[in-house]
């Protein structure tokens, strides 16, 4: 009797390991949003949060008729910080991004662009590049007493353009735009972007898209049917929170799980991140999951020895399994990588989706 | 005399066809840069830098070593490449391929310019 018990136990537990990992590639399926939405490379600023904001809604608006992009990251960071009356764009959570999208509504990509581009022209300086010396100046300028002399306040911006400025271009004329750097020792940073777009961005619309979802299961073994199942439910990209040191060091364990006793926590070292997960499969009998990260097009050292889904510039066709020592070649742009399951068992804190219904 | 005329010409076309550039344009807000491949790096180079004689601090930089005592890890998913740009007090610039895709290159101060991905797969 109890070989037949342990036989049907091995027998069901064998035929759920066979089936879960399912494989699921979400960005070579047929008529792909992804398609339109490219990989994204964030640079300096810390708004990894809204990268993966806006794939998701975009994604899903995409697949309910939309025919391109609508949400730029930059208003997701934005309204994230609004809502949350923090004075900087960077630093959020992707459910918080999109909450706040939802409840703000929505500047089109288009439209905000246009906003963007009146102080690109300005100075000659690309948007993180302005974005970036202003969160670096806000702080310092928010410090001052409003009665301070403007000699003051032109003094610390010029010195935060020589600090900036190996960061920057070298054509940049950061002049055009002084009185929106001065008025920084009265607004925080998000007041100034808030005000640079508010004349295109004055009658937001309102959105259709599906509730935002967090999940956080409490176990590291807990993680990866999470994400398999979840991926499997809504056949819909999924952004995930987890530690980038664990891209480098697959041994890496940046977070403590919260016990009896203790809060969930992650190590000082943990390199916090957001990125897209937009499929699944086995490798080597284990399920690795494709990470659409926010590192821009090209081979990584994150993506040393991994595997990864290339698309060539030339075909348009996707190759899978693309490797950086045989086909970073130039034609290859690499779309995704698939990363294992341990990476994420260790390291993921936090799955943000948008339901089904 | 004619087959070896037209077999010279053959030899000639294809010799040049092996050595062809992949080259593209990468555009930005205010710029646009051709650049050429090159799989010496494996990675995107200002085009004349690869003009034979030329010299250029993209390819000058990639011909060092390049060594940092900490590799930088970003925080809320900053782009550890941008980074190494930004420490070894290089301007960077995000540019869109053909695709729209993104890719943070550094730029020297003789306006040549490297993929940041290059650079950040090099660094000792």
């Amino acid at each position: 009797m109890k070989m037949i018990i342990l036989l049907f136990i091995f027998t069901v537990t064998s035929s759920w390991a066979q089936n879960s990992c399912a494989p699921l590639n979400l960005i070579t399926q047929k008529d792909s949003p992804f398609n339109k939405i490219p990989v994204f490379d964030q640079d300096g600023l810390g708004i990894c949060y809204s990268y993966t904001a806006s794939q998701l809604i975009d994604y899903q608006l995409m697949k309910k008729g939309n025919k391109d992009r609508i949400v730029h990251p930059l208003w997701g960071a934005l309204k994230f910080a609004d809502s949350a009356k923090q004075e900087s764009i960077s630093s959020g959570t992707t459910y918080y991004a999109i909450k706040a999208i939802q409840d703000a509504g929505n500047c089109h990509l288009k439209s905000f662009d246009e906003a963007i581009s009146t102080w690109t022209k300005k100075t000659n300086a690309s948007e993180s590049e302005i974005m970036g010396l202003v969160e670096k100046l806000a702080p310092k300028l928010g410090l001052l007493n409003t009665k301070v002399h403007q000699d003051v306040v032109d003094e610390m911006i010029a010195t935060a353009i020589e600090e900036h400025s190996p960061y920057c271009s070298t054509n940049i004329s950061w002049n055009q735009l002084m009185p929106e750097l001065r008025s920084l020792s009265l607004l925080s940073s998000r007041k100034l972007l808030s005000n640079l777009v508010l004349p295109v961005c004055n009658k937001p619309s309102r959105i259709s898209i599906t509730n935002p979802r967090f999940n956080l299961p409490a176990q590291d073994e807990q993680w990866i049917p999470a994400i398999d199942s979840k991926l499997d439910e809504l056949n819909a990209p999924i952004a995930v929170s987890y530690c980038a040191r664990g891209l480098y060091d697959e041994s890496y364990d940046g977070v403590n799980r919260k016990t009896a006793t203790t809060p969930l926590g992650v190590k000082p070292d943990c390199s916090n991140h957001e990125s897209i997960i937009a499929g699944k499969k086995q490798i080597n009998g284990k399920c690795h999951f494709l990470l659409r990260n926010s590192w821009g097009s090209g081979f990584h050292s994150s993506n040393k020895d991994r595997k990864c889904l290339c698309k060539s510039r030339k075909t348009g066709k996707f190759l899978d399994d693309c490797q950086e020592e045989l086909h970073n070649d130039g034609d290859n742009i690499v779309e995704a990588c698939w990363i294992s399951e341990d990476v994420f068992s260790k390291n993921a804190f936090g799955l943000t989706y948008l339901d089904k219904k | 005399m004619n087959v070896l005329k037209l077999s010279f010409l053959f030899l000639i076309s294809l010799s040049s066809g092996a050595f062809a550039a992949n080259c593209e344009i990468f555009q930005g807000h205010q710029l646009k840069e051709k650049l050429c491949w090159s799989q010496s790096i494996r990675g995107w180079i200002t085009a004349s830098c690869l003009d034979e004689g030329q010299t250029c601090q993209a390819k000058k930089l990639f011909l060092s070593k390049i060594s940092m005592p900490t590799r930088p890890l970003g925080i809320n998913g900053q782009n550890p490449a941008a980074l190494i740009c930004h420490q070894l007090k290089l301007e960077v610039l995000i540019l869109k391929d053909s695709l729209n895709q993104e890719q943070s290159f550094c730029r020297f101060k003789d306006q040549s310019m490297i993929d940041a991905n290059a650079i950040e797969r090099n660094v000792k």
